[in-house]
């Protein structure tokens, strides 16, 4: 097994470490560079403006009682606020500090630099027996970020960068999220070009038209929620005229998702008949990636607007599934000489509706997964072509409590030619997979405290999955998470019952600079 | 046509009359609340055509723990009194840094409200349901930052002094509020409220919000710093609006989704 020692798309496989570690090494001081250069001259001489604006701003803040004495009429009674007894002056003293602090840092015209990040440490123990993965934990990890931002009225860049020393694997793991810069030409087009994390579609946790790279290790391991998505080396552009926008995005090279792949989590291997971990001599699952050719890339698109309050939006995408659900066959006339798994070509068109109704908010999704490659459903290494369905309706019953619900539908085509062909007609799923999702939160303590929980149901396939959620600002840079990522199901071979093995619970602290 | 123009004209004189009528109300009191509760909440909410402001929040719990916030906001309203838009973007704490929120607010309806959250890249809608609980953690609650209709209650004028009137507003509707009532302290020339005190059903005041300090910018009267106190809990928050500039020229077309994923910087600066 090569070590892979980054999840970086450049560094997927093969490509060495350091080659990865230099491009993000090169990326944060080029940044950090550039920042500097920026900065310094504002800093300097501030531009005529700039100085105009500042000047006119302290002759306001001084003007209340000068406004009061001199001018008539309305400025006359504005200074007549009598200062309150119970703010004390050093509470609103600290505004004025604070104020200060804000006027040191660089603003204007030129860009403006930002930096931010976290430093979190996860733990995630299994709770359950696992006979298919010897490592019990299935995170350990100490985590760096740190956030760049350089803006600017016209361009902006970007960069969110990931360290983090994983206990699980043993490697040190760097994973860019975002390197992208922002122009916007003019204000009815702009484009994003580079690594970004991309994200469309209404339903929560369900992704129906969303064909954008997720990372499914992550979301079943206590990960923050925003690492299910996975970043892509891509281009987006949006055309907005009125009320109507237009999002393109090129992806050069396909990027699938971050799937299981039997390392860190087990899962059901219908070869084996079995749930594998890293056990299994079969894992980790190294697809074979489709040729780094531009004809290999992949198009996604959305037509977006408002009629009233509701949103409505159109989607397309030409590409590969996100998940090596095909077979590479040694022989291509020969469906059972598999030699490995890999990603089928599939085009995806669909729509959706939000908007409010009885005091909540509902939305609507539909997509039709066109798995052109196998259009009859008789091509037992492609999967079929499905359609996709999701109804979702969310609303406050009480104050800060939320509840959400789903349900969402999943039709195979030509099911009879699939089972007919099928090597494992045992294993496939249902004509109609049926799924039930509920979200409640409930949020405390001046928004401090959220307790949570997300329930997925298969009514057709008997299997769940609940992630139970606490967390708590302790103190403003400092959060607590804990919570639970719970798999049951009744076969080994369903959705979230093969994951059954990985159950567990997990406990994250955050802080943020 | 001629019984039309008749009317038309009679339409207009009667306009004209009107229009007429109102221009001394500087100088005389008013006696009809709506109209005085009407004229607060343009001139609390709608300054301007359209305007800038940083704002920044310290909010104290009952056992004195302070946190912060500060936020850009950019508003243009559609008509004085009506439809507005709000952008609010969110610089701290660090760990809601880039969050950006579009408010579409409809007078007489609900809001149209989404929430962008920058680590999943995701545009969120949300329910409109929630206007009297907490801004972003704080003691105010939604409807204190972009203001209650004042079609929504019934108002009495209980007092005129020299410097204010004092109103009564009364909820035409008690689903979604938690008060039974509120009295406003306005000031009679610039018709921002001095004091807003909530009462419960019980008859007691619960929750109370100050202006500290007004300032004028622009030639308009602006509340630059309110407190809000929540008299059960003894917590309350501090805000301070800084950098106001009104009547910037805002384009309609920045409050949308694409705004959300990347703020514009041209009025944000």
């Amino acid at each position: 097994m090569r070590p892979t020692f980054c999840t970086t798309g450049q560094c997927r496989r093969r490509s060495s470490p350091w080659r990865c570690l230099l491009i993000a090494a090169a990326a944060f001081a080029a940044l950090a560079l550039s920042s500097r250069a920026f900065a310094q001259p504002e800093q300097g001489e501030p531009t005529p403006e700039e100085s105009l604006t500042e000047e006119s701003f302290e002759g306001e803040a001084e003007g209340p009682v000068d406004a009061a004495d001199s001018a008539a009429s309305p400025e006359e009674a504005a200074g007549d606020t009598e200062p309150l007894e119970e703010a004390s002056e050093e509470d609103w003293g600290e505004f004025d500090e604070w104020e200060e602090q804000a006027e040191d840092s660089p603003q204007g015209t030129a860009f403006q630099f930002e930096l931010g990040g976290f430093v979190e440490v996860l733990t995630a123990p299994r709770v359950v027996r696992s006979s298919a993965s010897a490592n019990e934990f299935v995170a350990n990890e100490a985590r760096f970020r740190l956030n760049l931002d350089a803006t600017h009225e016209v361009a902006s860049a970007r960069f969110r960068g990931d360290i983090f020393a994983d206990a699980v694997q043993m490697r040190i793991w760097f994973d860019i999220r975002d390197a992208s810069v922002f122009v916007r030409p003019s204000s009815w087009f702009n484009m994003r070009f580079g690594r970004q994390v991309l994200t469309w579609g209404t339903g929560d946790f369900l992704f129906l038209n969303d064909l954008f790279p997720k990372d499914f290790n992550s979301f079943f391991i206590g990960r923050a929620d925003e690492y299910l998505k996975a970043p892509s080396n891509s281009i987006i552009t949006t055309f907005t005229i009125k009320k109507v926008g237009l999002d393109l995005v090129w992806t050069p090279i396909f990027e699938p998702d971050r799937f299981i792949d039997g390392e860190r989590l087990s899962f059901f291997n219908p070869f084996a008949g079995d749930i594998i971990g890293d056990r299994s001599p079969l894992t980790p699952i190294e697809p074979l990636f489709p040729e780094q050719r531009l004809r290999n890339g992949t198009v996604h698109g959305r037509l977006y607007g408002t009629a009233g309050a509701y949103e409505l939006a159109a989607y397309g995408y030409v590409g590969y599934w996100p998940q090596p659900t095909a077979f590479d066959l040694a022989d291509p006339t020969d469906p059972t000489s598999v030699q490995g798994l890999t990603y089928a070509r599939l085009a995806v068109y669909g729509a959706s509706v939000r908007g409010p109704m009885f005091g909540g908010l509902f939305n609507v999704e539909a997509a039709y997964y066109d798995s052109f490659e196998d259009r009859d459903g008789t091509d037992a290494a492609i999967p079929n072509p499905q359609l996709r369905g999701l109804v979702g309706y969310e609303r406050e019953l009480f104050p800060k409590f939320q509840m959400g619900l789903q349900y969402y539908l999943e039709y195979t085509v030509h099911y009879d030619d699939l089972i007919a062909n099928s090597l494992f007609p045992q294993y496939e799923p249902d004509e109609f997979r049926h799924l039930l999702t509920l979200r409640l939160t409930q949020l405390l303590v001046l928004d401090r405290l959220e307790l949570s929980l997300f329930a997925f149901f298969s009514p057709n396939e008997l299997d769940t999955y609940i992630r139970p959620r606490i967390a708590y600002k302790i103190i403003d840079p400092l959060a607590f998470v804990f919570g639970a990522n719970l798999m049951f199901g009744r076969d080994d071979f369903t959705f979230f019952g093969q994951l059954q093995e990985n159950t567990n619970v997990y406990a994250r602290l955050r802080y943020s600079f | 046509m001629k019984p039309i123009m008749k009317t038309w004209l009679a339409a207009l004189a009667a306009g004209f009359v009107l229009s007429v009528s109102s221009v001394p109300a500087g100088a005389e009191d008013l006696k009809d609340a709506r109209e005085i509760v009407d004229r607060t909440n343009v001139a609390q909410y709608y300054a301007g055509k359209d305007g800038r402001a940083l704002i920044r929040m310290k909010i104290v719990d009952g056992k004195g723990r302070s946190q912060r916030r500060q936020f850009s906001v950019l508003r243009r309203d559609l008509k004085d009194g009506g439809d507005q838009n709000y952008l609010v973007v969110f610089d701290q704490p660090a760990d809601v840094r880039n969050t950006t929120f579009l408010v579409k607010k409809h007078a007489g309806k609900d809001d149209d409200r989404w929430l962008y959250l920058p680590g999943l890249d995701l545009v969120k809608r949300i329910a409109a349901s929630d206007e009297r609980t907490s801004f972003v953690g704080t003691h105010f609650f939604y409807e204190d930052i972009s203001g209650r209709h004042p079609a929504e209650d019934n108002h009495q004028l209980l007092e005129t002094t020299d410097t204010e009137y004092v109103v009564k507003s009364t909820p035409k509707s008690t689903t979604g509020v938690e008060f039974a009532h509120y009295t406003l302290w306005i000031n009679k020339k610039t018709f921002l409220p001095s004091k807003i005190e909530y009462v419960n059903s019980q008859g007691k005041v619960y929750r109370r919000i100050e202006t500290a300090q007004v300032q004028t910018i622009q030639g308009l009267p602006t509340i630059t710093r309110m407190k809000v106190s929540d008299l059960e809990s003894g917590g309350y928050t501090l805000s301070d609006i800084s950098s106001v500039q009104y009547d910037l020229g805002i384009p309609d077309d920045i409050f949308v989704e694409t705004s959300l994923r990347n703020p514009p910087q041209k009025w944000l600066r």
